[in-house]
């Protein structure tokens, strides 16, 4: 008997381990049947400065509420006021996301714990799903207390222009409620259709009754305070521990390159060196909806066709005596306080730039350049739009007294450049001050460097959507491409915008050639300084609409070609954290080496910088396909480029007092990578969840008791049978 | 261990080492010893040493309330002032909040 129990357990088990592995049911996991989760990462996040924390967060563990949409003006005083199932997550559409309507809602964080944006390509070319007014998260006056005019009473707190009209602020104030955008169609349907529709809407102005549908938001931020808080948390713990630094600095770093390549033993004259600028970086709310045309791309792109026309000529200008040294410089971080113009004018303070090396050594390196070499300063700014058919040239009131004659042989040198092409320079008004921009920290320590800054604005901004997700390439005709081209037509197509940038390039070129030379450049050269309107429009494509573009792969080493292909949108313009460098300033090294640097005949082991000429930079790239299939070149650039931090000097510097505002201080939260989660789930009614708990607390008392009775009468119950030794067991 | 197996000069000796102990800033001792002896010096019929192991367990016990009210004070304390201490009161950390001050 007990032979056949055994084999018969043995069986059971066997089955049992079978239909273990062997599941054609599928099990799910309960939390799948209560829980949709979105696939949204594109989260507002927390940043810091030296006095404040500013963006988005939630609790811990997520914030909690039922989902409103809204429709209709109305909606905001029925969620604010009336509404009876606070806390809310408010949905609502880019048309409504503008400063004061996100303030009314985070600023009553009792009544509403979460906002999401739908943040979709509209379907057609309706002007109704952006905000009538523009959108941007700087203030109006952007940069004013990192700038020059942080102490002036006649031109601080834009007295004078309020340059970004529809600025909103939200950079600089602490929602301290989670805010998501949602771009993906999936995610609009479930929380629309599935969720909101279905469930809450209200029918005739009453609300709707449980169950409703509610959503949890998930921003969990590691850091706190501000900056010089965080910063000690984080030294101050064992650093060998995961998740025991809790913010980063800011930064990345900046580029440029200059025509002539003087050593550090020969000299350098006093204001003999041109400097050509522009930034490289934009910001926006939400992490992964980084865009940008105007504020930044309309810049560096200009800046980079008009090096590549100059370079051509660089033999005749570097032979030609007493010519000025030409250096193009791309800021990264200007968005938070000039964190690459104000870090390259603290290395030229230290002797540290361009190259940072100990000169007690034979080798060459290049000559330092110091702010008294500083002849004149040419920025680009916002370049993309036009202001009555015309670009802006912008100065300084002080600056313009000062430096009369320089400033006007400038404005008359860029004005006379642009005959004979389709661009138009005109002056803005002399007693208006200088936009936001990074030669305003070049002008902060050495007051008369002659500054002109090229805008397309003639007093407040074209762009209605400076610093924003909203600041499409589509505003500004750079993807005005004829219906059905293909992805390879389309990169080759010149667009409107390269077309305009290719006119203001070419400009720029000519100025530059006559301001180091001193002479017109003759007809010939004046052609051959014509921008090339097809890379102009390849940039345009490769850093507006997809990387997956064949100049930028021409440029990469091989490593980083898949990276390229893979891309799904345009890499981002955010600065991001010191250390972490981005895309976009390593595309913008390569480029820069592509269009001023030589070809030389080395492999991938041997290009590398030389031991004992340290002022040219080597770099191995794929070059340009060869054939018809996969292969390429492969090409050694040898070049003066060069790289630096754009790393602010409040981190370098020991003691920094951080309530100065002397320097950028922003830093910005880590977090892990579940941190940022949005579900949907239905909550059932307080009454019913009562109901549940209190059934549950009877569960367990009548069970407690019901035990307790049976094992006091277990005797009576349960026949005991008493173990007897002489009975053989039955077989 | 189990106190019956225990003759009463073993137990009066280990009272007294957890008594003295207790001073080396080890409160938890005196409240075991409080507890663990309580039934000997309260609730057994006499014998010679119960007079000093009560006499222990009652000094255990007015120092593990003393102690008790030293350690709400700080707490409460710190808890509520640890925030307005900025530097000093991070340097007592030992695991960062997240997220919040």
């Amino acid at each position: 008997m007990a032979a056949l129990r055994q084999r018969c357990s043995l069986w059971l088990l066997t089955i049992l381990m079978f239909c273990l592995y062997w599941n054609p049911a599928g099990s799910v996991r309960t939390k799948t049947k209560i829980y949709i989760d979105l696939k949204t990462q594109s989260a507002c996040f927390r940043t810091f400065n030296g006095t404040h924390q500013m963006g988005c967060a939630s609790s811990q563990s997520g914030n909690v509420g039922i989902v409103y949409y809204i429709q209709k003006s109305e909606d905001f005083d029925w969620i604010l006021n009336d509404g009876p199932h606070a806390p809310y997550i408010v949905v609502m559409d880019t048309k409504d996301f503008i400063g004061d309507n996100v303030r009314r809602l985070y600023k009553r964080s009792d009544r509403v714990t979460g906002i999401m944006v739908i943040s979709l390509p509209p379907k057609n070319d309706n002007s109704s799903s952006w905000p009538q007014d523009g959108f941007s998260i700087s203030d109006s006056c952007p940069n004013d207390q990192a700038g020059l005019y942080r102490d002036s009473k006649v031109y601080g707190g834009c007295k004078k222009t309020k340059w970004n009209l529809p600025g909103s602020g939200l950079i600089r104030e602490d929602l301290g409620i989670p805010v998501f955008a949602l771009s993906d169609e999936s995610d609009v349907d479930k929380i629309l259709k599935k969720c909101f529709f279905k469930f809450n809407e209200r029918d005739n102005g009453s609300s709707r009754g449980y169950p409703l549908c509610a959503a949890e938001l998930k921003i969990q931020m590691f850091g706190a305070v501000d900056t010089e808080v965080c910063l000690r948390r984080s030294n101050q713990a064992f650093s060998l521990l995961p998740g025991s630094i809790i913010c980063d600095p800011m930064g990345d770093k900046n580029n440029h390159v200059t025509m002539m390549n003087t050593p550090q033993n020969e000299t350098r004259a006093n204001d003999s060196v041109i400097i050509v600028g522009a930034r490289m970086d934009s910001t926006a709310l939400f992490t992964l909806e980084y865009r940008s045309s105007d504020t930044c791309v309309s810049g560096f792109v200009t800046l980079l066709a008009a090096m590549e026309a100059l370079w051509r000529v660089k033999n005749m200008i570097r032979n030609t005596a007493g010519a000025k040294d030409i250096m193009f410089a791309f800021f990264h971080g200007e968005s938070y306080d000039y964190i690459g113009s104000s870090s390259m004018v603290y290395s030229m303070q230290q002797g540290t730039f361009p190259q940072d090396l100990n000169s007690d050594r034979d080798d060459l390196h290049l000559h330092n350049i110091d702010l008294q070499h500083i002849h004149q300063f040419v920025e680009l700014n916002q370049v993309g739009y036009r202001d009555k058919g015309s670009l802006w040239m912008h100065t300084d009131p002080d600056n313009r007294r000062a430096k009369q004659a320089q400033i006007k042989n400038m404005i008359d040198g860029l004005k006379a450049a642009t005959q004979g092409l389709n661009v138009s320079l005109q002056e803005a008004d002399q007693t208006q001050p200088l936009p936001p921009a990074s030669s305003q920290r070049f002008l902060m320590e050495r007051a008369d460097i002659p500054v002109v800054v090229v805008t397309d604005h003639q007093a407040e901004y074209t762009n209605k959507f400076y610093n924003s997700r909203l600041d499409l390439a589509e505003f500004i005709n750079a993807t005005d491409y004829p219906p059905g081209l293909t992805e390879a037509e389309k990169y080759d197509f010149v667009t409107t915008q390269a077309e305009m940038i290719s006119e203001l390039a070419t400009a720029l070129a000519r100025y530059l050639y006559e301001a180091s030379t001193g002479v017109a450049p003759d007809p010939n050269v004046k052609d051959t300084l014509t921008a090339n309107t097809s890379t102009v429009t390849h940039m345009l494509y490769c850093f507006l609409v997809s990387p997956n573009c064949e100049l930028l792969k021409e440029i990469v080493p091989h490593y980083n070609s898949e990276s390229l292909e893979t891309a799904l949108l345009p890499y981002p313009f955010y600065v991001g954290i010191h250390g972490d460098q981005s895309q976009i300033s390593a595309l913008i090294y390569n480029l820069m080496a592509r269009f001023t640097g030589e070809l030389v005949d080395l492999d991938e082991s041997h290009c590398k910088t030389d031991d004992h000429d340290k002022r040219y930079s080597y770099l191995y790239v794929q070059g340009n396909k060869v054939g018809s299939g996969k292969d390429r070149q492969g090409w050694c650039i040898k070049s003066l480029v060069q790289d630096s931090d754009a790393y602010s000097p409040a981190f370098q510097i020991d003691d920094y007092d951080w309530k100065s505002g002397k320097y950028s201080t922003w830093s910005e939260s880590r977090w892990a990578k579940d941190s940022l989660k949005v579900r949907l789930f239905l909550v059932p009614s307080p009454h019913l969840q009562l109901l549940t708990l209190l059934s549950g607390l009877v569960v367990l008392l009548l069970s407690m008791i019901i035990t307790y009775l049976i094992a006091k009468r277990s005797g009576e119950i349960f026949q005991q049978q008493q173990p007897s030794e002489q009975q053989p067991t039955s077989g | 261990m189990d106190l019956r197996r225990v003759n009463n000069t073993e137990k009066l000796a280990m009272c007294r080492k957890y008594f003295f102990a207790g001073f080396f800033v080890l409160p938890f001792l005196w409240v075991v010893n409080s507890v663990w002896f309580f039934k000997e010096a309260f609730r057994k019929p006499h014998y010679t040493e119960q007079a000093d192991i009560r006499s222990y367990v009652i000094r255990s016990m007015i120092g593990a309330v003393i102690w008790l009210a030293i350690i709400i004070t700080w707490v409460i304390f710190y808890q509520t002032k640890r925030v307005e201490w900025g530097s000093f009161g991070d340097s007592l950390l030992f695991i960062i909040p997240y997220g919040s001050a």
